[in-house]
């Protein structure tokens, strides 16, 4: 028998209230796997898909938190395609929208122009890519196609018009498959933007000397008054979305493990004030201080790491459980990295050791004959 | 035995010399000048009335509290001033409650470690010694019971077994057949007889019974925090 072997039985000896506060803990373990885990996956897959596409380099109109409401006029985007050492411009229009009746409240709409390498790239799974020419026409993304029941042939509503499906693809992106690609002519009548897109993805000739692209961003920025050209990874960093729901996160994920925290120190001290005879008798059989201190940390922190434990599996359900829902397939990637995993459990381990602080402390001034004398 | 205070001839393993225990927030004074020596395998009885100071004694002999004045030398070494109180208690001295104060969780086994881990005892030589203990107080079959799942007096054999586990030569005893029946009693006593005759190991037991006192080679007699003589203690 160990320190650890008792510490264990211990909490099993008391097996409800270990239980409870172990799950009060899974929960907001589960609470920062999940939403950190589907802040920072969306982050990843947002950098994934821009440097996917050949977008070294995001351009768009400086000065705007939200980039749906930004535009740049199309004639940037040839002046950028004039610029040495430029390989790739691809322009979108990027708009939201909601199919309510499917309870689908946040669906990308992209406006690709007919010639956009982009509708080459992903996966044609039913029908036929768009092509110049095409009024009324979309490609549907497979997971949104599923979450609406459409195939090709099928005709969906998008800003109070019928559109035909004509055909529905396949994306490495989560948020290319939930997605609406549509003309770029026919989005920008319908958002009533002539001539605009949210943004250009600008890729870099590979050949280039490093250095180059900080030399082509400038050149870019040059171009036009309050035009920016940001390396893709930093653009997605700062992207006002991303930024909002990783501090929301954080700040959801923190409270619940704060909470948990007081959970665990509430348990330990129930725990410590239930057992003082006992810990007077650990003090008069030789234990010193420190042992006994340790043996509360030793207890605190293996409730919390099943609490971890069951919070981690937890999260990675909540979240494959959200990306396979309707309302949230095409934003949420149900892939959760091991670092948001540590992070949880990580987490767990502080809250445990921040619960404990207050029944060690406690047991430190304990002396054995009084401890012994309590009722 | 005899009804003497006077400490028999030899190096005492204890030696209490002049002490006090006032205890302040009461103005309560539990010993006063109480002078005592303990010789090495003496089995000692300490009785007395209620409220007499016996246990402020045991726990002052246990290095569990500290006199307001006097000094007690375990060993020959003071014990005041002395930073490792815990070691003492850990390795030369072995306590049997009156009420056990067995760890509820763990199984008789476990508890009879849990002195040696404080000793720092590795683990295979834990489970040796443990199970040596069980089998000297008749418990071997009872290794993996809980306390839950023991009589009284199984606990209270449990309890010492606890006691004996660093191998101390100094065994306290608070009242050790004060919850036992007469047969349990009985049997936690001639454990006692066997601990002090073939062990050599020293026995103070504080008591009310004047049974388990006569199985002593002395009694020391306490009434209002002093040492006094069997007639007085009466009175």
């Amino acid at each position: 028998m160990s320190e650890l072997t008792m510490a264990w039985r211990s909490l099993c000896y008391r097996p409800i209230r270990s239980g409870l506060t172990a799950l009060g803990l899974a929960l907001a373990v589960g609470a920062v796997v999940a939403l950190v885990g589907v802040a920072k996956r969306s982050e990843d897959a947002f950098l994934e898909l821009y440097l996917r596409r050949g977008g070294d380099l995001v351009v768009q109109r400086a000065g705007g938190a939200v980039q749906l409401s930004n535009g740049v006029d199309q004639a940037v985007g040839d002046k950028i395609r004039r610029l040495p050492g430029v390989d790739r411009v691809v322009g979108c229009l990027m708009d939201m929208v909601s199919f309510e009746q499917a309870d689908l409240f946040a669906v990308i709409v992209n406006g690709w122009a007919a010639d956009s390498p982009v509708l080459e790239e992903v996966t044609l799974v039913e029908g036929r890519r768009l092509r110049e020419g095409d009024r009324r026409a979309v490609m549907l993304g497979k997971t949104l196609a599923t979450s609406l029941g459409k195939r090709v042939g099928d005709k969906i509503e998008l800003y109070a018009e019928l559109f035909d499906v004509v055909g529905v693809f396949d994306s490495f992106s989560v948020y290319e498959s939930g997605a609406v690609f549509c003309p770029l002519a026919e989005l920008q009548r319908l958002m009533n933007r002539p001539n605009h897109v949210t943004g250009y993805l600008v890729g870099v000739d590979q050949a280039a000397v490093a250095g180059h692209v900080e030399a082509i961003r400038r050149r870019i920025e040059a171009l036009a008054p309050n035009l920016v050209a940001l390396p893709s990874g930093e653009f997605v960093r700062n992207l006002a979305q991303i930024r909002v729901i990783r501090a929301m996160a954080w700040v959801t994920s923190l409270v619940a493990l704060l909470i948990g925290a007081v959970g665990i120190s509430n348990t330990m001290v129930m725990s410590i004030l239930e057992r003082q005879r006992e810990i007077g008798a650990l003090r008069a059989l030789g234990w010193r201080t420190v042992s006994v201190v340790r043996l509360v940390g030793e207890e605190s922190l293996l409730l919390c790491l099943v609490g971890a434990a069951a919070g981690s599996l937890l999260g990675i359900a909540a979240t494959k459980g959200l990306s396979l829902a309707p309302m949230t397939a095409g934003l949420i990637d149900g892939r959760l990295s091991l670092t948001v995993i540590a992070q949880g459990v990580a987490l767990a381990l502080v809250a445990g050791l921040l619960g404990a602080i207050y029944p060690a402390c406690w047991v430190a001034r304990c002396a054995p004959l009084e401890a012994l004398r309590q009722k | 035995m005899s009804n003497s205070h006077r400490p028999a001839a030899g190096a005492p393993l204890l030696r209490v010399d002049r002490v006090s225990r006032i205890y302040p927030e009461g103005a309560v004074t539990a010993l006063l000048d109480v002078s005592l020596e303990f010789q090495k395998g003496e089995y000692v009885a300490i009785m007395g009335p209620s409220g007499s100071g016996k246990s402020t004694l045991l726990n002052l002999l246990g290095a569990l509290d500290k006199p307001t004045a006097g000094e007690i030398y375990f060993d020959g070494q003071p014990l005041s001033g002395n930073r490792n109180l815990d070691v003492i208690r850990a390795e030369k001295i072995g306590f049997v409650f009156q009420s056990f104060h067995l760890l509820p969780s763990l199984t008789t086994l476990q508890n009879i470690q849990v002195p040696m881990l404080a000793a720092g005892r590795k683990p295979c030589s834990r489970v040796e010694r443990a199970r040596e203990l069980l089998e000297l107080v008749a418990l071997g079959h009872r290794a993996g019971h809980l306390p839950s799942q023991l009589s009284v007096g199984q606990r209270q054999r449990v309890a010492i077994a606890r006691a004996l586990a660093n191998d101390p030569p100094l065994l306290l005893a608070d009242e050790p057949t004060g919850n036992l029946d007469s047969r349990a009693g009985a049997e936690a006593l001639a454990l006692f007889d066997r601990l002090h005759r073939q062990h050599g190991k020293t026995l103070i037991v504080i008591t009310h019974s004047a049974e388990v006192a006569a199985r002593a080679e002395r009694v020391i007699w306490i009434r209002d925090g002093r040492i006094v003589t069997r007639e007085a203690a009466a009175a």
